[in-house]
Parts: C-alpha cells; structure tokens; sequence
C-alpha cells in the first residue's frame, strides 16, 4: 500500500468511525430526573431524549414552568399571586391567565360535581384539623358555619377585562387540581424542546404522560401499606394524565379512630365510602379534579360526571374492597408479568401464617436534593442474602454506594450466576414513611426453612450520610418487635415478625 | 513520513472505534473480591487451605460448578478469586 493510500484509508476509517459514535448517540434513550421539595411533595421526570443535552433542556423547561406557576398558584407561598389576590376583597384585580382560568374550572368543576369538588372546601378541612388538635370531633355547630361559608359565592370572574373579584372570606385553595394543572404545563414545554419525543411528569403520583411512547403506571393497593405489596392495577398509560386520591395515607386520628383528609364540603363530613380513586383523563386538570370529585361522590354519581368527559376511565376501591370501573377501564391494563411458580422445598418451612414487617422513616431532606439508595435484605447463618426486599436505587453506577448490599449480591451472584438487579429493584423514594413485608420466601419464591436471620437495612446518599442496621430474628413462628436506632439517612425503623391478619 | 502519518491515523480511528464495539465493560464498583475469599474461606472447617463440597453450605454450591475450574472438587482462594473479577465483568448494551 502506497503512503498516500494508506493516509486517505485511514482518514476514510476515521470518519467511518465518527459516523459511528454520532449515530450511537443520536439513539433515543430515557433520562429521569428527581427532585424533591417540589410543590410540597417529590417530582420525577422522565425525558426519552436523543441526547443528554436535549433532555437537561427538557428539565430545565419542566422546572421553569413549575416554578413559574407555583408563583402564581401556591396556596402555601403568601407570596403568591393567588395568596395576594386571597387577601383583597370586592375588588376587580386584574390576573394571569393561569389564575383566572383555574379559577374558571374550578366554577366548571363546582357545578359538574353539584358542589364535590370545592375550592373552599378548605374550610371544613381546617375544622377537622382544628378538632384533632384538641382531640375532640367537631361540634355540629362549627360544621354547620362551616358548610355554610362554603356554600357562599367566593369570586366573581370578568372575562372581559381578565379580572377576578373575591367576594367571601372563607379560605380557599386549589391544590385538589393545581398539582396536575401545572404538570400538564410542565410536559408540555419539555416536549416543546428540540430532539425530545416523549416525557413523563410525575408529581407526587399523579402523573402526565406526553409524546411518543407509553408509561407502565401501578395503582398502589388502598388496603395494604407495604411498599413491596402488589399493585391493584397496572396500566399502560399514553398521551393521556392519571391522578389518584385517596383517604388511606393521609387524615386526622381522633379517639383512636382515622377520619379522611377528604371531605365532603356539602356536609362537612369527612369521605369515607372510597378508600382511593383513581382517574385517567386526556386533560391533566379534569384528571385531577374527578380523583378529587370521585372520592366524595357516590359511585353513580362518578359514573355520570365521567361519562360527560370523553377519554375519561376510572377505578374507585370502596371501604369493603369492593372494585368499581368504568367500562373502558380494562383496556387501559398492561399485560401481566410473569408470575414465578413456587416448588415447596423439603425439610422443616417457615411457618406461613406469619411475616415480618419492615417499617422505616427516610429522614426529611433540605432543599432539591437527591433522594437516598435503600436497600432492605435477609442473610442466612452463613451470610447468604437468601431474599432482597428492597432496592431502592437509580443509577448501575451508584449501586456499590449499598456496600454492604453490594458486597453480600455478589456472594450469590457468585453461587446462582444470575442478576436480580433489575428483577427486584424500584425507584428511589422521598422522605416518609414506609412499610416493606417479608414473606419468608427467597429470591426464588421458595419459602425458607425456620430458624436465625439476619434482617439488614442500608441507606446511602449522595453528598449524604449513610446508614447500615442489622439485626438477627428467630424465625420460628414467635412474634418478636423490634425497634432499631435511627441515623441521618434513615430516621427510624423497626423489625415486627408478626401474625398476618387475615 | 507520510506513512507515520498514515499509521498514526490509522491507530487512532481503531483506538476511537474500539469502546463502541466493546461489549464488556468493568462494572464501576469496588474490587470486593479479596472480601468474598475471605467470606468463602471461612467456610474451611478442616483447615486445609480449600473447600469441599461437604463444608460449603446448600445454598453456595453453585460455586462448584461456576468457579471450580480444574474439576478437582475443591475450591482454592485461587479458583475464588478469579471467578470473583470474572463476576465483576457486566455485559453492558
């Protein structure tokens, strides 16, 4: 080979591969972005992208667009433009667009719903808030003040002039729908970015699915406060905004007994015949606002408000379990995942009719920062991590910050040759407090035999602490409580090997 | 020289193609392997510097047929070891 024809090969497959490289990074891939703190819950953020940079820009647009609009519509930012204009009274103020069209709906929704879903409804909250303060129910005196404040007109709109008059003084506020309004705003300037073809908008689960693609979307079971308990639904969701309400995490304990965050602003009770809704609209707000709505509402009623809105689908869990859908609904069901057949091993087994019971409290976070990997897992007496519960992680790179959890996989990696990282890992979670079961089984679906493990919980953060606690059980059907110490990551846990209720 | 030059090229668009067309890659956590041999190890109840397979638990005798190379029935520290980086070897898409 001449020089010359060797300097042009060389050129020639030096370009080819340049050509290469670009085309591998002109794939489209999923970035997801977390952040906590954001309108008063978590937000993830999924951009399928065609390169890194189009999907920070992406982020960078979602993050404006809340931002922006958490200014105009928080209800807890005196500052706020809506706070601002709570204050003023029979005056015409001139709004944004955001304001006066939020109010609108809410003008729309109070009249759909025949007064479910209410603005004011805060303020039979706050009598409900008030009373658990003082460990007594409300009086029937203050509930009926209450639901007569809220029964009055609270605004006057002038399109015209885009003006709003506030007329009552009873408090309001708009989170049963803002939340969703604004993710739907979000989406869609992220969207609007170069080279971005689909993105998911998830504000403390209600989700808004935009572009190209679907999203996997599991509907938590109102009845079961295990993070690892299975879904009650999984949807496929595309192009489409889904929202859940429901009275079973949040509400007021009075004299023992759970009274709903959600009330009835018609009677100033607290909802109580639906334990969650759950509702997939094409509209962000109108998803949001039925959740809301349906919880209130007898299912009848639901059906007939649904029914006005086309591409509405909801399931309803009443407080006996029993499933109310809408027709639509099954079509939107992803299809099963495989389901692994457990063999029963021989020998002595875990006695069934017990489990034990994780619960932990990932400590409050300051500012958007990252949330922390977590992992919960069992080691036999020769330290073999006979079952992961837990993983909690989202980035391969990060995982051997579990260096306990990391060091103990790769002993059964070693032993099994297999990966469960994918199999048994989910997102990371926000600060609160969660409860993960163990059922005595290993990774295989095999029950174990009875006898001494040791219960391990990791929690590491970037440019955080970290936290690891280990304690062993005798799994030999003797209930036993454990509480554990807590640390910076994970605030406090405890070990119950309990009989499950059934 | 022109030829160097062409050398030169010619290393470096192989140099350039060759992370694409690499499969595997190193997983970026720490080398726990001397960690496992020493778990492992443990396990040596008679002291004999190796495992059999009556002092490896039920649970861990998949070591046998993935890290025992030579089919001797024992695992050395050795045997342990190699299989332990082999492990830290993921294939990445």
């Amino acid at each position: 080979m001449k020089p010359k024809s060797l300097v042009v090969g060389g050129i020639a497959v030096l370009l080819l591969c340049l050509g290469a490289t670009s085309s591998t990074s002109l794939r489209r891939r999923t970035y997801i972005f977390n952040y906590e703190n954001v309108l008063g819950t978590s937000l993830e953020l999924k951009v399928g992208a065609m390169s890194p940079g189009a999907a920070e820009l992406a982020e960078e647009a979602a993050l404006g667009e809340i931002d922006r609009e958490a200014k105009i519509l928080s209800a807890w930012d005196p500052a706020s433009e809506f706070s601002r204009w709570e204050r003023t009274r029979g005056k015409a103020v001139p709004v944004s667009p955001e304001l006066f069209e939020v109010l609108g709906l809410f003008d729309q929704w109070r009249e759909r719903t025949d007064g479910a879903l209410d603005a004011s409804a805060e303020a039979v909250t706050r009598v409900w808030k008030r009373a658990e303060a003082r460990h007594t129910l409300p009086s029937e005196e203050e509930l009926a003040a209450a639901v007569v404040a809220v029964h009055q007109r609270h605004w006057q709109l002038d399109a015209a002039g885009r003006t709003a008059t506030h007329l009552s003084g009873t408090p309001l506020a708009l989170n049963s729908f803002a939340k969703s309004y604004i993710a739907g705003h979000a989406a869609d300037a992220a969207l609007a970015e170069d080279g971005v073809q689909s993105v998911v908008v998830n504000i403390g689960g209600d989700l808004v699915v935009r572009g190209e693609g679907t999203e996997r979307v599991a509907v938590a079971d109102p009845k079961s406060d295990a993070e690892n308990a299975a879904p009650v639904a999984e949807l496929e969701i595309r192009d489409r905004a889904i929202a859940t309400s429901g009275n079973y995490r949040r509400g007021e304990e009075i004299g023992g007994r759970h009274y709903s965050h959600i009330v009835d602003p018609r009677t100033g009770m607290p909802a109580e015949q639906i334990l969650s809704s759950t509702v997939v609209a094409t509209n962000p707000a109108a998803a949001g606002a039925m959740a809301t709505a349906f919880s209130v509402l007898a299912p009848a009623e639901s059906r007939r408000v649904a029914a006005a809105i086309p591409g509405t689908e909801y399931l309803l869990i009443a407080r006996d379990g029993e499933r109310i859908m809408s027709p639509g609904w099954t079509l939107l069901a992803a299809a099963a995942r495989p389901v692994p057949t457990p063999v029963p091993a021989p020998g002595p087994v875990w006695d069934d009719s017990m489990e034990l019971t994780i619960s932990v409290d990932l400590a409050r976070l300051e500012g958007r920062a990252r949330r922390p990997y977590f992992a919960a897992w069992v080691e036999d007496g020769d330290k073999f991590p006979v079952r992961t519960i837990a993983l909690w992680y989202q980035r391969d790179r990060w995982l051997p910050e579990l260096r306990a959890w990391y060091r103990s996989d790769r002993l059964r990696a070693m032993a099994e040759g297999s990966d469960i990282t994918r199999s048994v890992s989910s997102a990371t979670r926000s600060p609160g407090h969660y409860t993960l079961n163990w059922d005595g089984k290993d990774n295989q679906g095999k029950l174990v035999k009875p006898g001494k493990y040791t219960v391990y919980i990791e929690c590491a953060r970037e440019h955080g602490g970290y936290d690891l606690f280990h304690k062993e059980i005798d799994f030999n059907g003797t209930p036993e409580k454990i509480q554990l110490p807590g640390g910076r990551e994970i605030a406090s846990a405890s070990l119950d090997y309990h009989k499950i209720a059934r | 020289m022109k030829w160097v030059i062409g050398l030169l090229v010619l290393f470096l668009a192989i140099w350039l193609l060759a992370p694409n067309s690499g499969r595997l890659r190193r997983r970026t956590g720490p080398d726990v392997s001397d960690d496992l041999v020493k778990t492992l190890m443990s396990l040596d109840r008679n002291g004999d510097g190796k495992l059999d397979r009556s002092e490896v638990p039920e649970r861990m005798q998949g070591l046998f047929d993935r890290a025992d190379t030579n089919k001797d029935g024992f695992l050395t520290p050795e045997e342990i070891r190699t299989l332990a980086r082999a492990e830290a070897l993921v294939e990445r898409r």
